[in-house]
């Protein structure tokens, strides 16, 4: 509850709502229509991300999610903290409309249970959230650890709402401390995987549209933001003829980028996920291509792309898996969830 | 301290430090292309916020660390001369600059326990990020204490702002002063070496705070920021003396608004260390400081050493 005194307050501060997006895997365009132009409005109105449930007034469902989802989009529901909303939307038309309807709601009372009275845009079964995705994970004690020694293994679902992240994927992961041992994908509600052979998906972005997307992505988890800023104005608007070949020069030029990227690999077991062996190669040659007649950047597949993160810092398997920007419309999994042995290890801290 | 006299600096230090820690986010928001009133907005938004637990946390343990830091930055401030009238310094200590970064370190426990206590794969990944970063930055910010307390043969930090005469030791001993400058952002884990708050971990540290367990944590880290700058002034920048332009003192003025000046200046060049950087891996930033900071820090203090000897 929110005493009357807050009220000014919250009218203040709902003016700017941090926004946990998200949104399914994009199997088809309208679905990828619907992410695009909810990230545009989100800059247009300079309303920032949410990075974590925790820091999210605004939750918003960009696109028609399904059951796996819509379980998901629950149990990120029932930890954002009081006053929130929360707001779905399956077309792009209506993006606009609820997002006001939801910010002027946020400004009025900000408690969460009348959610659903406020309009047909908001999703209407909040009571019956559960927090089961954020259960204690279990630790158990791994053998196979590379120095020999049984190292804590935790077992942890990564995705589908964070930062950057692909939509809809989630990557079952063992983590021993930050290290990935092991690294399986799965697509929510998008059962695969379905090669890219045959007839190429037909999609209305062109090369240069999903190198931009990418680059966002990489450039916002290495903390480039003015980089990340500039890339999606250029993603999101019609850049004028040679905007785009000057941008790639200067990231590709970009020391300072070049160096914190260095040292990740992105093909550590047999799978070769993209043709670049490396994230800085990867990232320069996306930059290098803006603006060229260049075929578009080769998207792995889900699974392809979390088996390369195997062996690698989880702050570098997230700048590995956004630089390889797997294409989740391909779908991956289901993957069994891992279930704790009964038998309880000590757990060495 | 019976002397009440004695005890209102430091009574008055915790808003102050709050104040400027605020003018500080708000020039920070305005070099990342925001509104100078964000961080006011975004203060009243956390405190209008629910606060948040997770499954089989340890809260006490996490509020502890979160409130610890706060405080910290009040306590490392409290030895710094900021030209008040007597010493100079709310507390006048004549090993200071011991203090101090014992204060500082307090950070390190503040994060890793804020990342520790919600019990979560994130947040403790970013907890565990300080171990790497603080390994990193403190040998060579030590160095780059001990280099000025070399040089005026003492540890007390008016006695080292007192004996930068005619030439401060920033432009004496460039390199510490910069290795100074790096590591007081890295100490506050912020701008270039947020990691441990990172985005990657969808907030790190942060990631399942909420409310003002959050303001506590952001507001601690620009608290600090802001104290650690403050001691760049007496021991690089001739503490509350005029700039040492043409002859002796060719500008008057309270000591106290030449401290004010030049911090403002140290924070300016610390917003610009953030445009300048992306966020450092702590694997990069571990090779950076072992391979690069630290012999720098060390050749450093060795010329200041033998001249002072000589």
């Amino acid at each position: 509850m929110v005493v009357s005194l807050a009220r000014p307050l919250l009218r203040l501060t709902a003016r700017r709502p941090h926004v946990l997006t998200i949104a399914p895997a994009p199997t088809s365009d309208d679905l990828l229509a619907v992410r695009l132009a909810a990230e545009i409005e989100l800059a247009r109105r300079g309303w920032p991300t949410a990075d974590s449930p925790a820091d999210a007034d605004l939750v918003r469902v960009a696109g028609e999610v399904g059951p796996r989802m819509a379980r998901v989009v629950r149990a990120v529901w029932a930890t954002v903290p009081a006053p929130r909303g929360l707001v779905s939307v399956d077309s792009v038309g209506e993006l606009p409309e609820a997002l006001d309807a939801a910010v002027a709601w946020l400004a009025r009372d900000g408690a969460d249970a009348s959610v659903a009275s406020d309009g047909p845009s908001l999703t209407p079964d909040v009571r019956t959230a559960s927090s089961s995705h954020v259960a204690p994970a279990m630790a158990d004690l791994a053998d196979a650890d590379r120095d020999g020694l049984a190292l804590d293994a935790l077992h942890v679902a990564l995705g589908p709402v964070l930062p950057h992240w692909p939509a809809g994927l989630v990557v079952h992961a063992t983590l021993a401390g930050d290290l990935v041992t092991d690294a399986r994908a799965e697509v929510l509600d998008v059962p695969g995987p379905r090669e890219p052979t045959g007839p190429r998906r037909r999609t209305p972005r062109g090369p240069d549209h999903l190198r931009l997307d990418a680059l966002v992505r990489v450039l916002g988890l290495a903390g480039a933001d003015r980089a990340a800023a500039r890339a999606r104005t250029l993603r999101d608007g019609v850049p004028v003829p040679g905007e785009l070949p000057a941008f790639g020069r200067r990231l590709a030029r970009s020391r300072t980028l070049a160096w914190t990227l260095r040292g990740i690999p992105l093909s550590a077991t047999d799978h070769v996920p993209v043709p670049e062996p490396t994230v800085e190669a990867r990232v320069r040659a996306l930059a290098a291509g803006l603006g060229g007649s260049l075929a578009p950047p080769v998207r792995p597949a889900p699974h392809r792309a979390a088996a390369a993160l195997v062996g690698l810092e989880l702050g570098a398997a997230r700048l590995a898996l956004a630089a390889m920007d797997p294409d989740t419309g391909l779908g991956a999994g289901p993957v069994d969830a891992h279930r704790p042995a009964a038998a309880h290890h000590e757990h060495h801290g | 301290m019976a002397d009440p006299a004695t005890l209102l600096p430091l009574l008055l230090l915790a808003p102050a430090l709050v104040v400027v820690a605020g003018l500080a986010a708000a020039a920070g928001a305005v070099t990342t292309g925001g509104r100078p009133g964000t961080p006011a907005v975004e203060t009243l938004r956390l405190l209008t916020k629910q606060r948040r637990r997770t499954p089989a946390d340890d809260p006490l343990l996490a509020r502890i660390g979160l409130t610890v830091l706060p405080v910290a930055a009040v306590l490392a401030l409290a030895v710094v001369p900021l030209g008040l009238p007597g010493t100079g310094a709310p507390v006048d200590l004549d090993v200071g600059l011991v203090w101090f970064n014992a204060m500082e370190v307090l950070a390190w426990f503040a994060v890793w326990t804020a990342g520790w206590g919600p019990n979560a794969a994130t947040a403790l990944v970013g907890g565990y990020r300080v171990l790497p970063l603080g390994l990193a930055y403190e040998l060579p910010h030590m160095l780059a204490i001990t280099t000025p307390a070399i040089a005026a043969g003492s540890l007390d930090p008016a006695t080292v702002a007192d004996a930068q005469h005619g030439l401060w030791y920033a432009v004496w001993m460039p390199v510490a002063f910069l290795l100074y400058l790096v590591s007081t952002a890295a100490m506050a884990f912020w701008g270039p070496f947020a990691a441990p708050l990172g985005r990657d971990l969808a907030g790190g540290a942060a990631a399942e705070h909420a409310g003002l367990d959050r303001l506590l944590l952001r507001a601690g880290r620009w608290m600090l920021l802001v104290a650690a700058a403050a001691m760049a002034v007496p021991l690089f920048l001739g503490g509350g003396a005029p700039p040492p332009i043409t002859g002796p003192d060719p500008f008057g003025g309270p000591p106290w608004l030449w401290v004010g000046i030049k911090l403002l200046v140290v924070l300016a060049l610390l917003l610009g260390l953030r445009r300048l950087m992306p966020v450092l891996r702590m694997e990069r930033f571990a090779t950076l400081a072992w391979t690069v900071l630290i012999p720098l820090a060390v050749a450093q203090a060795l010329v200041v050493t033998v001249v002072v000897l000589l």
